[in-house]
């Protein structure tokens, strides 16, 4: 069923040409967008062109709350939500290279994957207090025995550790696992500590 | 698959399930994962390798050629071992295996895929 | 997993859990997946405009991040990473489903009264913004969510749905027109 009401006088905005001046809204548009720049003086003098620009302008940003408050009022995300992504992923899409061991005759291969390399790394944040490891990388060609390779790691520290100090037991705690598993030929252990967490989200003591 | 290429492919699965079962049972060896493709591995004329893998199929791969068998075996290990020590105790229990049934080898591929960290215990 | 860690990981930065997961640590990318589940679900939902298909597409995107770190350069930008992503399986959904844009609605103009008088309560911002866009032809939602939320460039908008890119601004602006009459309404 159509409303046939007129709309009332005050509350009407109309975006015709004719109620701009002869610009269309797409001119008005393409003016936003380039920063008002060169300074037209038809837009400008033009109230009904000021009223609608000024109309876009309250429009734009307003797309990224709107997102925001749709997940806000989201329920919690559940736990076999979570599970059924879990289920569809293959867990070896992330098991990089293979990294060879000595071996005693050539018919026997023995190796590990980059991956479970990455995961031995990880597991040393368990040696230092209040450290999480985030992105590890070696660098060089782990599958070539021998080559020189520089392992890169990404850390987020609790707020009031002492950094260099956390780096360097870090760093001591990686050499020791990777010497115990692999035959890979260390040349550098690089830390860089990228995000420092409050004490707040370990203030409850398991 | 005719008669000769049937008895094959299952005298490849009972293998490589006695296979599985002495890897498992190496001192340091956690656990048994499904490898990968072994047709890619295996070298030499004459490959008859396992078909189509089904989830009921043995977690080790056993490929026979005409220099032997292959096997290959993808495994979680220990934290408290050394990676290089349980890769050799791991290949000297399956080249035991195949020397006690008179079997020649000729690969075996392993390949440490995860390592149980000493606090994930 | 302890609770205490378990806390620790929830709470970290983009830049750290994106690049455990991104090495295979599945705790880690469980972590992007209840933190970007809402966002990603939200934009979907504005994309289609339609809730059954929704958790597919977002699965689906999941799956894919979860193959595709290696293309993700940086650990810090997933959260724009995660939301291409999906935003390129909705437009897969929408084009599966509509191979090609109907002209008629792209020259219709939007009807300025869709809903009734009576029905019509006082919202404002993004209330009014959500209610607005829920009534744009298809097209029209299309194009704005692409550009006002996606950020995707009018070439990038006509590349995803088929168009030309004159097209994509000039659907653009019907729906931009269509939004400020009708929020103006509700003032």
């Amino acid at each position: 069923m159509t409303d046939d009401h007129e709309i009332p006088e005050p509350h009407r905005l109309s975006l015709d040409p004719t109620d701009l001046d002869g610009h269309t809204l797409e001119e008005l548009m393409d003016y936003l967008e380039s920063g008002r720049q060169p300074i037209d003086p038809s837009i400008e003098e033009s109230p009904g062109c000021q009223l609608a620009l000024d109309a876009l302008e309250r429009l734009q940003g307003l797309g990224d709350q709107l997102i925001e408050a749709d997940a806000a009022a989201a329920p919690e995300v559940d736990a076999s939500w979570v599970d059924r992504i879990l289920d569809g992923i293959a867990l070896d899409a992330r098991a990089g290279r293979r990294i060879p061991f000595e071996s005693p005759d050539a018919g026997i291969d023995l190796g590990i994957t980059e991956g479970a390399v990455r995961g031995l790394i990880r597991s040393a944040e368990n040696a230092v207090p209040g450290l999480l490891v985030g992105r590890c990388r070696l660098d060089g060609d782990v599958t070539q025995p021998g080559a020189p390779i520089r392992i890169e790691i990404d850390a987020s520290a609790l707020y009031g550790e002492p950094i260099l100090h956390v780096a360097d037991r870090l760093r001591s705690e990686v050499e020791a696992r990777l010497r115990a598993h692999s035959d890979l030929h260390i040349d550098a252990i690089d830390i860089r500590i990228t995000d420092i967490r409050e004490v707040s989200s370990w203030t409850e003591q398991s | 698959m005719d008669g000769t290429e049937l008895r094959s492919a299952e005298s490849n699965a009972a293998l490589a399930v006695e296979i599985e079962a002495i890897v498992q049972s190496t001192a340091g060896v956690r656990n048994v994962y499904r490898s990968g493709s072994l047709v890619s591995n295996v070298i030499g004329a004459g490959a008859v390798a396992l078909g189509v893998r089904r989830s009921d199929e043995p977690l080790v791969a056993v490929a026979r050629g005409d220099l032997g068998v292959s096997v290959e075996a993808s495994i979680g290990i220990d934290f408290t071992a050394d990676a290089g020590d349980t890769l050799r105790a791991v290949h000297e229990a399956i080249d035991a295996l195949l020397a006690a049934k008179a079997t020649p080898r000729e690969r075996i591929t392993l390949t440490v895929v995860y390592v149980q960290s000493r606090e994930a215990s | 997993m302890s609770e205490r860690f378990r806390s620790a990981l929830e709470q970290a930065d983009d830049q750290i859990v994106a690049g455990r997961a991104m090495d295979g640590d599945v705790d880690a990318f469980a972590v992007l997946v209840r933190r970007y589940t809402p966002m990603m679900r939200a934009y979907t939902q504005r994309m289609l405009n339609a809730s059954s298909d929704v958790d597919d597409v977002v699965q689906e995107a999941f799956v894919t991040a979860w193959q595709r770190f290696g293309e993700l350069a940086d650990p810090a930008k997933v959260k724009s990473w995660l939301m291409r992503i999906v935003s390129r399986k909705a437009v897969d959904r929408i084009r599966a489903i509509r191979p090609l844009l109907d002209v008629d609605d792209i020259d219709s103009p939007a009807p300025l009264h869709a809903t009734p008088s009576q029905v019509v309560e006082v919202r404002a911002g993004v209330a009014a913004l959500g209610a607005a866009l829920k009534e744009l032809p298809d097209a029209q939602r299309e194009c704005w969510v692409l550009r006002e939320i996606g950020g995707y460039s009018y070439e990038e908008i006509a590349e995803e749905l088929g168009i030309p890119a004159t097209t994509a601004r000039g659907l653009l602006a019907r729906a931009r027109r269509y939004m400020i009459v009708r929020m103006e309404e509700w003032r």
